[in-house]
């Protein structure tokens, strides 16, 4: 090139002190008291929620030091088991060999010699005890903060099933999916991930049932993120998913605990995140996002039809508004005579045409529904009512958009929102408006060539190295019965296909009764 | 972790084939045979026709037993070496370029005479061609999971509109069958010849197929099926159209279909229309990704990608300049000589000099 960057300026200092000018990755703890309670002050100025407190044994006269977090820590259990404990031993015993076997009651102990290791494990909310002259710390599990009780799962209500949900404290939503797959095979790695934030992070799996591939490829781009903060899964969903452009989720992630198990149970592998309730799990398909829960746990003849309802609305909430453009605008003649008549009287005085049409029903459509998510729940009533009569009433009597505008706009929106994953039904969403200038443009071939390309699209994408149409493209025989239709559960004698699992039987077949008796039934016994 | 198979079940070239096959077979007659054949024209459009279509199959079959896992212009260059390979290469290429340029003209003509009248022909094919190359881009496993995904919507709507205009028809126009004698027949089949040896493109993905032993069942499969639809069509078109109707019209599949009318809630020629617009689209992708592969064969370069864009431009270029008009393109069609010709010197002529060859060679050894 002819031009060339110039030399970037190197960045000034910050001008906080780091915590690495004051204690070095590789510092031990010093052994005197004092130079570590200055060195703690220095780190911890303006820290009003970090305890220092200095402590001297009646006899003996040797000096301790206990350093917790206010809020993150057992303050019962430290008093009653560390501190009594220390003030009844006899002066001579008090040293860590002596304190960690055993003469404090508490289960999790251990020790640390390296400052900012330390550090690290107070900040989570284990209490440091230091003695004088011995450079290493106890570190007491005594961890205990405030936490949400486990509750109904809001977002992912079933008429039928469990109900309880994961929270945002990681420990017992380990212990959620523990209570329910009981095998040592069942694995929880953990990761921590955030510079600042030093999130934990779950890869859970059923080791022997799936892909190790699969799991090694999780981990690794996992481990990859190199970012400051974890707050939400959503920031692991979109360094790791495969095509990270597209519009379409390809993670599916869930509030249900029994959603997870049943995934895990398939050969798929789970990401927990700390702090957030919500969980991930991968590898996942276009029509993983069309098996809500409850799929399971009705009986299978309505869930078929419901499945298949699926297939047609997901269609509907995303191709309707560019039929309406191009019937209305290019092939007038596809519609019945009648209608066409009822169609063009009620867009007689309508001045747009049928694109800007639908874009003002459908732009104030997802106002009012952005509204109604952001206020609270008193007011939200008061939006619902105006939003019915400007949408329903006054936007028709006024003239600027046809009756049956309505009809069809309400009927999109209705469909998109009876779409279970509400990040397809986003995708869905978007992708509605170019279909729409194509339509406009176009007609019905400029439909059938955004379909096309959506298609195309959907076949390039890939989930963790598995298609992300597999079950419809790739057609896979063995998992239609869990695709397109559901399956009853005395059939479904096997792991999908798709999620590649090394173990694929579920269920043996020659035990399950079941299926004996449907195959005698059919012999005519 | 890009664990992508280069290869595609056996089942998704068949329907691959069948797609493309299917897609011009749909369209185009009866109107283009109908003036040879007269009320037999479903003999010349399906039994006849496929004749030539099973007589290519087992051109390939032969060759590919003979040659394991090579594609035709591999073979060439076994049998005439580099020179042999460069020449079928560049033939092979040119053929799937005008397999494609011909669908590509018809779809912009289908467009610009039924559904957007008013719209250049230059944007419709400008648009098919940007859908194409981000098709032929994604590559073989692509296009055969999009065949896997739109051949079922294809036959199963197809069948549903069939069915629903089939009240319509009636049964005097088939007879007599042989109004215009064998010969006329025979002459009416050429038309059909051509777009069943297109099947001569399977050739070029045999080596791609996962099980090996299914070979033949990715041609003769989908030479049946889309003989017997496309029977099925015929009649159907004859029937509601009539004999005369139907030769005078240009797309008489879309016409019959817009005749069954009025009861249900949207009229069926646009679905029609749609589900064409599909197949031949795909049609002209998997043409596209044909030559492109042929090429990257010849030239026995790492990748095809670089001839993708190339090969679009001169599609469009061909589509757009060779022919003036809708009935250029007819005549292009209709004219026996000019197509027996050209496509079937390709399709058939070429994999049987390669196979003689062969022969010759192994008798020489």
């Amino acid at each position: 090139m002819f031009w060339r960057k110039k030399d970037k300026k190197p960045q000034d200092q910050p001008v906080f002190q780091d915590i690495d000018s004051i204690v070095k990755p590789e510092e031990t703890i010093p052994a005197d008291i004092d130079e570590i309670v200055k060195k703690l002050k220095e780190l911890f100025t303006n820290c009003s929620d970090v305890q220092i407190k200095r402590f001297q044994h009646a006899s003996t006269h040797q000096e301790y030091l206990l350093v917790w977090v206010e809020g993150l820590v057992d303050k019962q259990g430290l008093r009653e088991h560390v501190l009594e404990a220390l003030l009844h031993t006899d002066g001579n015993e008090l040293n860590v060999e002596n304190l960690t076997n055993g003469l404090i009651p508490v289960m999790d102990i251990s020790t640390e010699t390296n400052f900012q290791k330390a550090l690290e494990k107070l900040l989570v909310g284990n209490p440091l005890l230091i003695l004088d002259q011995t450079g290493e710390a106890i570190i007491l599990g005594l961890i205990s903060y405030e936490k949400r009780d486990i509750t109904e799962a809001q977002d992912e209500t079933t008429i039928r099933g469990p109900r309880e949900a994961f929270t945002e404290s990681i420990q017992s939503n380990t212990a959620l999916l523990r209570k329910r797959i009981r095998t040592p095979n069942y694995k929880m790695e953990a990761i921590q991930l955030g510079t600042l934030t030093k999130s934990q992070i779950i890869i859970s799996y059923i080791e022997g049932i799936v892909d190790p591939e699969i799991v090694s490829e999780v981990r690794k781009r996992v481990e990859s993120i190199q970012m400051d903060s974890i707050l939400e899964s959503t920031y692991i969903e979109e360094f790791i998913e495969d095509n990270p452009l597209s519009p379409f989720p390809q993670i599916e992630h869930t509030l249900k605990p029994d959603k997870v198990t049943a995934a895990i149970v398939q050969g798929r592998v789970a990401i927990l995140v700390e702090g957030t309730p919500t969980v991930l799990m991968v590898p996942c398909t276009f029509a993983t996002f069309l098996q809500p829960a409850d799929d399971y746990y009705e009986r299978f003849y309505f869930m078929t039809v419901i499945r298949i309802l699926r297939l047609i609305y997901i269609n509907i909430a995303m191709i309707l508004p560019a039929l309406y453009i191009s019937m209305t605008t290019f092939h007038p003649e596809m519609l019945p005579t009648k209608f066409l008549i009822t169609l063009s009287a009620g867009r007689e005085n309508v001045p747009f045409p049928a694109l800007v049409e639908v874009l003002i029903m459908d732009i104030t459509f997802e106002v009012l529904r952005e509204a109604g998510l952001r206020l609270p729940k008193q007011i939200g009533q008061t939006v619902s009512i105006v939003g019915a009569l400007v949408i329903g009433q006054a936007a028709v009597q006024a003239g600027l958009v046809s009756p049956v505008l309505v009809i069809l706009v309400s009927t999109t929106a209705i469909a998109s929102f009876a779409i279970p994953a509400f990040n397809l039904s986003y995708a869905l969403r978007i992708l509605k408006y170019p279909l729409m200038i194509v339509a406009s443009s176009f007609g019905i071939f400029g439909v059938a060539m955004g379909l096309l390309f959506i298609l195309i699209h959907l076949c390039r994408l890939q989930s963790f190295g598995i298609p992300y149409l597999a079950g419809f493209a790739p057609f896979i025989g063995k998992d239609a019965k869990d695709v397109i239709i559901r399956a009853p559960w005395w059939m479904m004698n096997r792991r999908p296909v798709t999620y590649r699992s090394i173990n694929p039987e579920r269920q043996s077949i020659t035990k399950n009764l079941m299926s004996t008796f449907v195959k005698k039934w059919k012999e005519g016994e | 972790m890009s664990k992508l198979d280069k290869t595609i079940h056996y089942r998704q070239l068949i329907s691959l084939q069948f797609l493309c096959i299917l897609s011009t077979g749909l369209i185009l007659p009866p109107s283009t045979m109908i003036k040879d054949a007269g009320p037999g024209v479903w003999i010349s459009g399906g039994p006849i026709g496929t004749l030539t279509g099973i007589l290519v199959s087992i051109i390939i079959l032969l060759l590919a037993k003979k040659f394991p896992d090579k594609d035709p212009i591999e073979i060439s260059g076994l049998i005439f070496g580099k020179i042999g390979r460069f020449i079928f290469g560049l033939l092979f290429t040119f053929l799937f370029m005008e397999i494609a340029f011909l669908a590509l003209r018809e779809l912009g003509e289908f467009i610009k005479d039924l559904i957007l009248p008013r719209t250049p022909l230059f944007v419709i094919l400008f648009f098919t061609i940007f859908v194409s190359i981000y098709a032929v881009r994604s590559g073989l496993e692509v296009l055969g999971r999009m065949a896997d995904f739109i051949m079922p919507i294809t036959i199963i709507s197809l069948l549903l509109i069939l069915l629903y205009i089939v009240r319509a028809a009636e049964l005097k126009s088939f007879t007599p069958i042989l109004d215009k004698g064998w010969e006329g027949i025979f002459r009416g089949s050429i038309g059909p010849s051509l777009w069943y040896s297109e099947i001569f493109l399977g050739a070029m993905f045999l080596p791609a197929i996962k099980q090996k032993n299914k070979k033949a069942a990715c041609f003769f499969i989908p030479l049946f099926t889309t003989g017997g639809m496309v029977v099925i069509t015929i009649m159907i078109a004859m029937g509601v159209l009539g004999g005369e109707m139907a030769g005078r019209l240009e797309f008489p599949v879309f016409s019959a279909a817009s005749m069954g009318r009025a009861s249900l809630f949207v009229q069926m020629d646009v679905f029609v229309a749609a589900i064409w617009i599909l197949g031949i689209t795909f049609k002209i992708s998997v043409f596209h990704y044909a030559a492109a592969l042929s090429l990257q064969k010849t030239f026995q370069v790492h990748s095809y990608k670089p001839f993708v864009l190339p090969i679009a431009l001169l599609l469009g270029l061909f589509a757009y300049t060779l022919f003036k008009s809708d009935i250029d393109l007819i005549e292009f069609f209709t004219l026996p000589k000019i197509t027996a010709i050209n496509i079937l010197f390709f399709t058939l002529i070429l994999p049987l000099l390669l196979l003689l060859s062969s022969f010759i060679r192994k008798a020489k050894k």
